[in-house]
């Protein structure tokens, strides 16, 4: 008995073996020539003789021809919209052009594009390559991207989606204090609001800078990546992400945005700004600029006048924000954050698709299949593999700690080159650069910012985990019916609540009169929030 | 001198067709000079006209622009849903004749001073200076503004840092005339004079360069000041100039250049810089919708129509049919 359950065992592990063998593996390609429709990036030198072109037609056994459309997005988008109109056939795959979803629908519903949900149904066939690199993504990214590749309406699935992920980007605001300042001052790291209230009065009132002058700024953010203050103390009240205007709980949506909580946080902010302690400015300065106020101007020898600095704590990613290699750096450090962190939706995006011209769609959808590798991926990001990059040496890390996977010899995005696509699409990409790139040779500077970078980062997801509510709402998908009905009712609705927003704050509204307040939300019923939330919430049951 | 050219001859009087046929034959070469902007005009301005229809359209690229489905005054009416379309006809209208009477004048009398004055190298580079900024593209345009008015690290910045030293300002607040509602017009309109009066200018020097030398000579030695002269000579001379130029002007008067507006915008002072143009640019063409950009075009097309028909109107009735352009 025993032998025959371990001969079953045997034979059980041997079919799984083949069957595991035979699945992960995209079937070779006979050869046969796929016409790609792609967004030409003007600094690559040869599409046809480029190094990505070259491996992804060894790997896949299939030959690659290009059809070129504008450099810009939406140049190409009216490029196809042309060839459409007249009639003219379309390349076998358009890879990465910005329809936009409305767009798409139409296209892939009037049949121009395919509909490809028989091959993603196949999960451990032909789709096997995609849902096995799906599965590296955070469940909730995964939903998110599965609400937004299927068709509402009929359910069909016309698009290969880009799914990138990383902990940095996702970040809505990362903040640093002037650690200089609180020394000189003879103040504690704030641990709480009413503790940084304090200090930015301080920073206001006792002239850390030490010039005589009330010039400082003591808290001011940027209009870019990671830089939404206004965000950040509303959510010191309640959860708000300001892309998603709702929030679920037990699986109904419910408005934040008209809640006591967001009118606290307005209160608080409208606080902040009137008694110049916030500055406007962090509403309408870019990342860029934001460095000149943060980063006095070196001297000939790269030192600067500390007097000069005018920044007690800002908003924005250290990167970007920070000079490079400017010394006003060393004075800033992470700040805590002790309350809701919003998660933002990553980089990703559909743009990938086959269209009805093609006359071997399962040879395009295995070769597509190529895309979604590991290798596939870091070569459409960092270019040739041996020459552009490597994988990462033992037990080095990254930035933020983590096991770093790969090093990086020669920097291709962005610079002229032959060897990527120009942009990444159809694949899926896990982790920023920063967060899987081995670092040697770090300058002092580098290691400061790299420093605050990763207390940043830890703090940031700590604080998320322990206070951000357990439901997050990924995506609300409308079918092209509602979008066409309800879209100026949608609009009108988020552009009242963004407009009201900045009003309440710079206190063109104020957030602690009553009328003000009343009349934000009955103008907002006016406008159709009920409308908007019923539909907001059919949308979201329908692809549960 | 014109009424003379006028005069018929009278062996062509008798036959107005014949006489139409004559004159065109004995300038044939000059009229096929206008074979080319004609075939222009027709191909390019009225030939695509007929695109005018997917206002009344649910255009679909499938179905094309003949055939897409008709939803009759849907995209119009939906402009009127949008909760604020008063502001944006408000604001649009605001900048337009802000621009008009603050920015109409201007060229015109730099353009007499230019002529009036003597010194004649400091006219050619007064004209030189003053048309660079013509030649400066709506975006590094906008980047200087920014630039000189930044609060901090701009022009105005350093001059409020310098006073703020001195102790002669008080005030410790960065004030960011950038992002204030009540600067914008001025901003807006007064960097678009900066940078057109000087190009502004060429038309008017034209015109007053055929202004005859006799009637100057003649009004001098009556004891006429150069004022007068400029009052009763210069001026009256240019006069049909700037009344076309004034009648094509509002043809403009519901089209404010989307670029500009656009790269000024921000969230501080949008309920005054939101104008038709550049929600046009943000819900009809970045959200493809064609028929709905189109609709609200037609509609600022056909509102600059009657107005330029008012203007000419109103221009013939004031000058006995002189000064209008048709």
């Amino acid at each position: 008995m025993k032998r025959i359950v371990a001969l079953l065992m045997c034979v059980a592990l041997m079919v799984c073996l083949i069957a595991g063998c035979g699945g992960s593996k995209v079937k070779k390609g006979d050869g046969s020539t796929f016409k790609i429709g792609l967004c030409t990036n003007a600094l690559i030198e040869d599409y046809d003789t480029n190094a990505f072109t070259k491996w992804i037609e060894e790997q896949s056994g299939y030959n690659v021809e290009f059809q070129f459309f504008s450099t810009q997005s939406s140049e190409a988008k009216s490029q196809v919209a042309t060839m459409i109109a007249a009639g003219e056939p379309l390349p076998d795959i358009i890879w990465g052009v910005d329809f936009g979803r409305e767009v798409y629908t139409e296209y892939g519903d009037d049949g121009y594009f395919l509909d490809l949900k028989e091959y993603f149904d196949d999960k451990d066939g032909v789709a096997k390559a995609f849902w096995d690199r799906f599965d590296i993504l955070p469940e909730y990214d995964q939903e998110k991207a599965l609400r937004n590749m299927v068709n509402p309406a009929s359910g069909a699935m016309y698009v290969l989606p880009t799914l990138q992920y990383s902990e940095i980007d996702v970040m809505d605001y990362m903040m640093c204090i002037n650690k200089e300042w609180l020394d000189k001052l003879g103040l504690s790291m704030p641990t709480n609001l009413d503790e940084l209230y304090n200090v930015l009065v301080a920073f206001r009132d006792r002239d850390p800078n030490g010039n005589g002058l009330k010039d400082e700024i003591p808290m001011i953010g940027n209009s870019g990546l990671s830089g939404d203050v206004v965000n950040y103390l509303i959510n010191q009240f309640v959860y708000y992400n300001d892309a998603k205007f709702f929030n679920v709980e037990n699986g109904k949506l419910t408005t934040p945005f008209t809640s006591n909580e967001y009118r606290e946080g307005l209160k608080y902010a409208n606080k902040l700004v009137s008694e110049g302690l916030l500055s406007p400015l962090s509403m309408t300065t870019g990342g860029t600029t934001l460095r000149g106020y943060i980063c006095p101007p070196t001297d000939a020898s790269g030192n600067i006048n500390k007097s000069d600095m005018i920044v007690g704590c800002f908003f924005g990613h250290p990167t970007i924000v920070v000079e490079p290699n400017n010394p006003a750096a060393y004075s800033y450090v992470a700040m805590n954050y002790w309350n809701r962190c919003v998660i933002n939706d990553n980089l990703s995006d559909y743009q990938v698709f086959i269209t009805e011209d093609c006359e071997n769609p399962d040879g395009a959808w295995n070769f597509l299949m190529n895309f979604y590798t590991e290798e596939a991926a870091n070569r459409l990001r960092y270019g040739e593999k041996g020459v552009d990059w490597d994988d990462a040496d033992e037990n080095t890390t990254s930035f933020i700690g983590y096991k770093a996977q790969i090093k990086v010899m020669n920097q291709v995005l962005a610079q002229q080159n032959n060897s990527i696509w120009g942009s990444i699409h159809g694949t899926v990409m896990y982790y920023a650069e920063n967060e899987v790139t081995q670092i040697e040779n770090v300058s002092e500077w580098q290691d400061h910012l790299n420093k605050q970078f990763t207390a940043l980062h830890d703090n940031y997801f700590g604080a998320a985990e322990k206070y951000n509510p357990k439901e997050l709402l990924s995506a609300v998908v409308y079918t092209t019916e509602e979008h066409e009905q309800y879209d100026m009712t949608i609009s009108n609705c988020k552009a009242h609540i963004n407009n009201s927003r900045t009003s309440f704050v710079t206190g063109t509204l104020n957030p602690n009169k009553d009328s003000d307040w009343n009349e934000y939300l009955s103008k907002l019923n006016e406008l159709g929030l009920s409308t908007w939330q019923s539909l907001a919430q059919k949308a979201y049951d329908r692809q549960k | 001198m014109s009424k003379k050219s006028k005069m018929i001859d009278p062996d062509l009087a008798c036959n107005a067709k014949g006489y139409a046929w004559n004159k065109f034959k004995q300038s044939w070469q000059l009229q096929l000079m206008l074979v080319l902007p004609l075939f222009y005009i027709i191909l390019f301005h009225y030939g695509p006209m007929y695109g005018i229809q997917i206002a009344w359209r649910n255009y679909r690229a499938r179905d094309g622009i003949w055939g897409s489905a008709w939803v009759g005054w849907k995209n119009f009416q939906d402009f009127f849903r949008y909760y604020k379309w008063k502001l944006l006809v408000k604001n649009t209208l605001a900048i337009s004749f802000y621009q008009l009477l603050a920015g109409f004048p201007i060229p015109i009398i730099l353009a007499l001073f230019l002529h009036v004055s003597k010194h004649k190298v400091l006219v050619k580079i007064t004209q030189n200076i003053s048309y660079i900024p013509h030649f400066i593209s709506t975006v590094v345009m906008v980047g200087i503004l920014n630039q000189v008015f930044n609060p901090i690290t701009g022009f105005y910045g350093y001059i409020m840092k310098f006073l703020r030293s001195h102790h002669i300002v008080k005030s410790t607040t960065y004030y960011d005339i950038r992002s204030s509602e009540g600067a914008f017009r001025h901003l807006y309109v007064w960097s678009g004079i900066w940078q057109a009066m000087g190009w502004g200018t060429i038309l008017y020097i034209a015109a007053l360069a055929a202004v005859s030398p006799e009637l100057h000579e003649a009004a001098t030695i009556d004891g006429a000041s150069r004022w007068k002269r400029v009052l009763h000579i210069d001026i009256p001379t240019i006069l049909p100039t700037i009344s076309i130029m004034f009648i094509l002007r509002s043809g403009h008067i519901m089209s404010v250049g989307y670029e500009k507006v656009y790269l000024m915008q921000n969230s501080l002072n949008i309920n005054k810089s939101e104008v038709i143009s550049t929600y046009v640019y943000k819900f009809g063409l970045a959200k493809n919708k064609l028929s709905y950009g189109t609709a609200i075009g037609l509609m600022n097309s056909a509102i600059n129509s009657v107005m330029i028909i008012t203007v000419n109107f109103i221009a013939n009735k004031l000058s006995d049919g002189e000064a209008g352009l048709f």
